[in-house]
């Protein structure tokens, strides 16, 4: 590691430590990728690779997801290619530019819910008015998807679990 | 020799000297690149360029760093240094005193680039806290690191390549050198405190936040600091007992760093890995630079001129030893300064109708205390001042040399009354 780097990594280790948190100092490769869609969506990633065969994938645009830890170098490169081909699946609907919105707003809404509970004493009325919300657009989009048609069948969605009609349909 | 080699070998160490000191280029990639050209210009051939490389002072420092970066993933600095501002319950004086003592220490038993590596981040979390200006305390490490380093073989570059190339110990150097330092030491740190004794407020919550640190936080792995300080332990003892076994100071300084992989059971790939390979690759460039004006001639001609100048009086050929290579140092890397004296020094010592060996001391003293000069007098320097850039803050070059420069002479004028009194 750089000396100015390592210079850097012990201020903070020292600082986190004295807050009380196990702190572990790993030296990785950290690897950016870009790729621009046709229709000009830029997607990009971060992943790290250590040396202890761990790999950890983020989306950065055009919105985040989750980090995922993969022990194979290969699932690395097979999710960013199933990403890629995904995107340029969707891009093909007239409705990518609204879904991006739609995750922009996704997104900030999940940050301004932190907000409000890291800044506000909230009540219960509101947390369940929030809840019910959230919920409510769970169902808006499990009815979406049963009234949609499947155009991606290579492999099941990570998160939806397809409706027992669909299921019923494709057996 | 052909009259074309002289002018060729001259011109590229002239050229790579002045790349080197400019500081444009990267030194290490200029030194490499100024060799390879001497041996393929054929100023001397590869097989005189390796002979010319001292790898006692290679596998030294090769050696230290590795035990170097064993022990600085354990916490260890960062506990002294907790350890350090509680005792001096914050106060920023005492912290400043106490750390450049720990700096001191630390810098003549490691090199002290690394010392400032391991001192100056940590002391960067306490002046942050504090919420004063680091930069006193960044002078006063920088001043520490190069003193305490020149009172060992193994503290400061210019010892390790005196040593490597006169065969003098651990001890040697300890004895002779040793006591000076402590002198200049304590006089510098007098004067650090009386120039800064009116700048450095700290309230009391900002004390009580240094006493509410918890050293014992600051250790990762405690096992491992123990097998770290026994190697180290061990690493000294060998450095002070290489001569009467007959054993080579690189030697001792690789079993050290091997049997400390060995127990550490730590991964060696990531710790050789953070080998400073540059600064080896450095060495190696500048070696073979100077061993081919050796191999020319031109260092012969600069004795026998110097010798003349001196008329070969010792009194005269170690003040001037002295004082120039405070001043060059200065101003001048002083790595490459001390590899071009040194064969210079050799040369006039197989010449001299007197004894010349005291001219080492001269070197030393001159070349180490030399680079407390001003920001670019030595690596630690620059390093520190790195450092400090990267938080955004500064340190100018006249405003370190406004402190550094008059404590340097002064700690050449205590040195000159030492030379005159126990060599003269």
């Amino acid at each position: 590691m750089d000396k100015y780097v390592n210079s850097e990594a012990t201020q903070h280790t020292m600082i986190l430590r004295q807050l009380g948190a196990d702190v572990t100092v790993i030296t990785s490769s950290m690897v950016f990728v870009k790729y621009t869609l046709a229709c000009g969506v830029e997607l990009s990633y971060v992943y790290n690779i250590n040396k202890k065969g761990k790999y950890f994938l983020q989306r950065i645009n055009p919105y985040p997801i989750d980090i995922e830890q993969f022990n194979d170098a290969n699932d690395v490169i097979n999710n960013i290619k199933l990403d890629i081909a995904q995107f340029e699946n969707a891009s093909k609907s007239h409705n990518l530019q609204t879904f991006l919105k739609i995750q922009q707003h996704a997104h900030n809404l999940i940050q301004y819910i932190e907000d409000l509970y890291l800044y506000y004493n909230v009540d219960e009325k509101h947390i369940n008015n929030l809840y019910n919300d959230i919920r409510h657009a769970r169902a808006t989009i499990n009815e979406a998807m049963d009234q949609s048609k499947r155009v991606w069948m290579s492999k099941d969605p990570f998160h939806l679990k397809p409706s027992p009609e669909e299921i019923k349909y494709r057996k | 020799m052909l009259a074309n080699h002289l002018a060729i070998g001259l011109l590229i160490f002239s050229f790579t000297y002045i790349a080197i000191v400019s500081e444009k280029l990267n030194r290490t990639v200029i030194a490499m690149f100024g060799a390879v050209l001497m041996i393929l210009l054929d100023v001397l051939s590869q097989e005189e360029a390796l002979h010319h490389i001292d790898f006692n002072t290679i596998g030294l420092l090769i050696g230290m760093m590795i035990i170097v970066n064993v022990i600085k993933r354990t916490g260890l600095f960062q506990y002294m240094a907790i350890r350090t501002a509680k005792l001096a319950k914050g106060d920023p004086m005492k912290i400043i005193v106490y750390f450049a003592i720990i700096t001191a220490v630390a810098s003549g038993l490691l090199d002290n680039v690394t010392t400032i590596l391991l001192v100056v981040p940590v002391s960067l979390v306490i002046s942050d806290t504090l919420e004063i200006n680091p930069v006193p305390f960044i002078i006063a490490e920088v001043l520490a690191a190069n003193i305490g380093g020149a009172a060992t073989l193994i503290g400061d570059p210019p010892n390790i390549m005196i040593g490597g190339a006169t065969g003098l110990g651990f001890m040697d150097f300890l004895i002779n050198l040793g006591p000076l330092m402590v002198v200049i030491f304590i006089v510098t740190i007098f004067i650090i405190k009386f120039i800064y004794r009116k700048s450095l407020h700290v309230t009391e919550e900002n004390k009580a936040k240094i006493m509410s640190f918890h050293a014992h936080k600051a250790i990762k792995n405690p096992v491992l600091v123990k097998k770290s300080l026994i190697v180290l332990a061990i690493t000294i003892i060998g450095f002070a007992l290489a001569e009467v076994f007959h054993v080579e100071t690189a030697s001792v300084a690789i079993f050290g760093a091997a049997l400390l992989l060995l127990i550490s059971k730590m991964e060696p790939e990531e710790i050789i890995e953070e080998v400073e390979w540059t600064t080896i690759f450095f060495f190696m460039g500048l070696f073979v630079l100077v061993g081919a004006l050796v191999e020319i001639g031109v260092i012969e001609i600069m004795a026998a001129k110097l010798l003349e100048f001196t008329q070969g009086s010792l009194n005269v050929t170690m003040m001037l030893v002295l004082w120039m290579s405070a001043i060059l140092s200065a101003f001048l890397d002083n790595i490459p300064y001390v590899a071009t004296m040194i064969p210079l020094v050799e040369q006039m010592q197989t010449t001299a109708t007197v004894d010349f060996s005291n001219v080492w001391w001269a070197l030393a003293i001159g070349s180490c205390l030399g680079g407390n000069g001003t920001l670019i007098g030595a690596s630690a320097n620059v390093v520190a001042r790195g450092i400090l850039e990267k938080k955004g803050q500064e340190i100018t070059f006249v405003g370190f040399m406004k402190v550094a420069f008059p404590l340097m002479i002064m700690s050449i004028v205590i040195s000159t009354v030492y030379i005159v009194i126990l060599y003269l």
